[in-house]
């Protein structure tokens, strides 16, 4: 039997590179001398407050914005304008021709991207418009406009899919319907760059983060390895005085902050929650809440912000 | 290319409005010409404008490019709604980060101008020969096509016309403000030609007025204007109290109308230049 491993050589799997990138905006830099690369196969978290320059730089990627300065590589040195047709985007806003139906509008996306006519059936069904395709894009709701941006996006069967703020706008059971196109784009080993403001949403689909602020790229790489703080437990107890007691004792626990009966608890070195209960049942305190957690991309986040 | 027209065909045939424009277009275009074949009263006048010789040969082509070239504010309107809409919808931005390039995007535009163009300059021919063989009242004409020249002037005038309602969309992305640019585009036009001709009144009054030439006639709206000389003077009624007997063959302006597609040529450059230099 063969194993084919996909092995990670340095630069052969990126899809895209991104050499000092800026724009200004009159006396503004939207992007100030921005550097990245982007991972074959990998969903990547476009992430930063409003105004950080996440479509700013995604405008010069796609070449609706002409760059200050800077350049970037798709694939294997692909023309910009080339590249776009291996692409599919979606930008703010999902814009089409408001008097055509779903089939029309995608058909004229088909044209552009040289794509057959085909393929629109197939991407109609991978977003649930299947049976609106005859309506009018006017008539659609916001979270069919986004799904319908989505499909358009899909067209092509993409390397790459880039989503701006898919979700913005949308009531939670759009959300969530957007969330599930996502999940189910990335399990077929599409590269996603995924521009939010919304860090749970970031958190749930991507592995890896661009953390931008002021245009400035303040991270780049996992989720897991933007700060390198450890996992903490949060523990709860009938007599939150013992408990405590009980943790002093124990040696190596930092308690800090409770929220009503729960209590935070930092530790050193390596501990199972099993072995943290097995400790603490010896010292006859019995946990009625027990979980061991990592800090959130938002905590993370405000963290790297906060520097 | 192919594309390209495909293109523009679903983004144009399904907009209700540009549809309805462009019949009414043509029925108007068909209308205006059958309109120079009523007898109608004007006070105590009787007009026949067909006894008046509008669709003798050779001057018919004069009259019906001169007087259908006015209705081509309804080509304007298509135009300049669709690009505009092409802003307003952010359609444009999608087209290119589709993969669309903006040079693309300007042709398929510049292609729906030469299309439209060429539909109505041929419409006008058909018209013309179809009105000339029922209502030409000169016997045996012998300059039959002499003036035929007009018709590609014609072709030429609305081009560089809805060339620069093209220009002015990309410019202005907003149709009320397009069109109000166009308006103040011709006022100005207009003031200026004034300014020359007051100056040179001198000149005017030593020459006849007749081989004077004036820069401000190669403006750009004057010079699709000078493409087609105003017909009025070839009334017969004009003709028998003012010139008697002067049967001239009206020579077709070609200076102005090389002005005319050279003007539409810098619109698409400038549009090519607004395009590319904007961020979208």
């Amino acid at each position: 039997m063969f194993i084919f491993a996909n092995v990670n050589v340095g630069c052969m799997n990126n899809v895209l590179e991104i050499f000092n990138l800026t724009k200004r905006f009159g006396s503004l830099t939207a992007v100030d001398n921005l550097s990245f690369q982007v991972q074959k196969g990998n969903v990547y978290g476009l992430l930063g407050p409003n105004g950080s320059g996440k479509s700013t730089t995604l405008g010069m990627l796609l070449t609706s914005i002409n760059p200050t300065s800077g350049d970037w590589k798709w694939f294997d040195n692909t023309s910009h304008e080339d590249a776009l047709k291996r692409i599919g985007a979606t930008i703010e806003r999902p814009n089409f021709y408001p008097y055509l139906n779903a089939t029309q509008n995608l058909l004229i996306t088909a044209k552009i991207k040289g794509v057959p006519a085909s393929n629109i059936d197939k991407n109609l069904e991978l977003v649930g418009l299947l049976d609106r395709k005859k309506d009018k894009f006017s008539t659609y709701s916001l979270g069919m406009k986004q799904r319908l941006a989505i499909a358009s996006a899909m067209l092509n069967d993409p390397e790459v899919l880039i989503l701006d703020e898919p979700t913005n706008g949308l009531d939670p059971m759009g959300i969530i319907q957007i969330r599930d196109i996502i999940s189910s784009i990335a399990t077929k080993g599409t590269t996603i760059i995924l521009a939010s403001h919304l860090l749970d949403e970031v958190e749930k689909v991507c592995s890896h983060v661009i953390v931008l602020r002021n245009g400035k790229s303040l991270y780049s790489g996992e989720v897991n390895g933007m700060t390198n703080s450890k996992p903490y437990f949060e523990l709860s107890a009938a007599d939150m005085t013992s408990l405590k007691a009980a943790l002093q004792q124990i040696g190596g626990m930092t308690i800090g902050t409770q929220h009503g009966d729960v209590v935070r608890v930092d530790y050193e070195g390596n501990m199972t929650p099993e072995s943290l209960n097995r400790m603490l049942f010896d010292k006859g305190v019995v946990l009625s809440h027990l979980i061991k957690k990592k800090n959130s991309l938002e905590t993370q986040f405000l963290e790297l912000v906060k520097k | 290319m192919k594309k390209l027209l495909q293109l523009e065909w679903l983004k144009i045939y399904n907009y209700k409005t540009a549809r309805i424009f462009i019949i009414l277009y043509c029925f108007f275009l068909f209308g205006l010409i059958l309109l120079g074949t009523q007898k109608f009263k004007l006070g105590t006048m009787e007009v026949d404008l067909v006894g008046q010789g509008i669709f003798n040969y050779p001057q018919l082509w004069n009259f019906t490019t001169y007087f259908t070239a006015i209705i081509k504010i309804f080509l304007a309107f298509i135009i300049i709604t669709t690009v505009v809409n092409e802003f307003q919808n952010r359609t444009f931005k999608q087209n290119i980060i589709d993969g669309l390039t903006k040079k693309e995007f300007l042709a398929s535009k510049v292609l729906t101008i030469v299309i439209l163009s060429a539909v109505s300059t041929i419409l006008v021919f058909i018209f013309s020969l179809i009105f000339g063989a029922k209502y030409n009242t000169v016997p045996n004409p012998e300059y039959k096509f002499a003036e035929v020249g007009l018709i590609v002037a014609y072709f030429f005038k609305l081009v560089a016309f809805l060339m620069l309602c093209l220009l002015f969309s990309i410019l202005i992305r907003k149709s009320a403000f397009t069109f109000v640019l166009l308006f103040l585009w011709w006022f100005v036009e207009g003031i200026l030609g004034g300014i020359e001709k007051w100056m040179r009144l001198k000149d005017v009054l030593a020459d006849d007025g007749k081989s004077i030439q004036f820069v401000t006639d190669y403006l750009p709206l004057s010079a699709m204007s000078n493409s087609i000389p105003a017909p009025i003077g070839r009334l017969n009624i004009v003709k028998t109290i003012l010139q008697p007997g002067s049967d001239v063959i009206q020579r077709v302006p070609w200076e102005f109308v090389l002005a005319s597609a050279g003007y539409a040529i810098v619109f698409v450059i400038l549009s090519y230049v607004i395009l590319k230099k904007r961020d979208w």
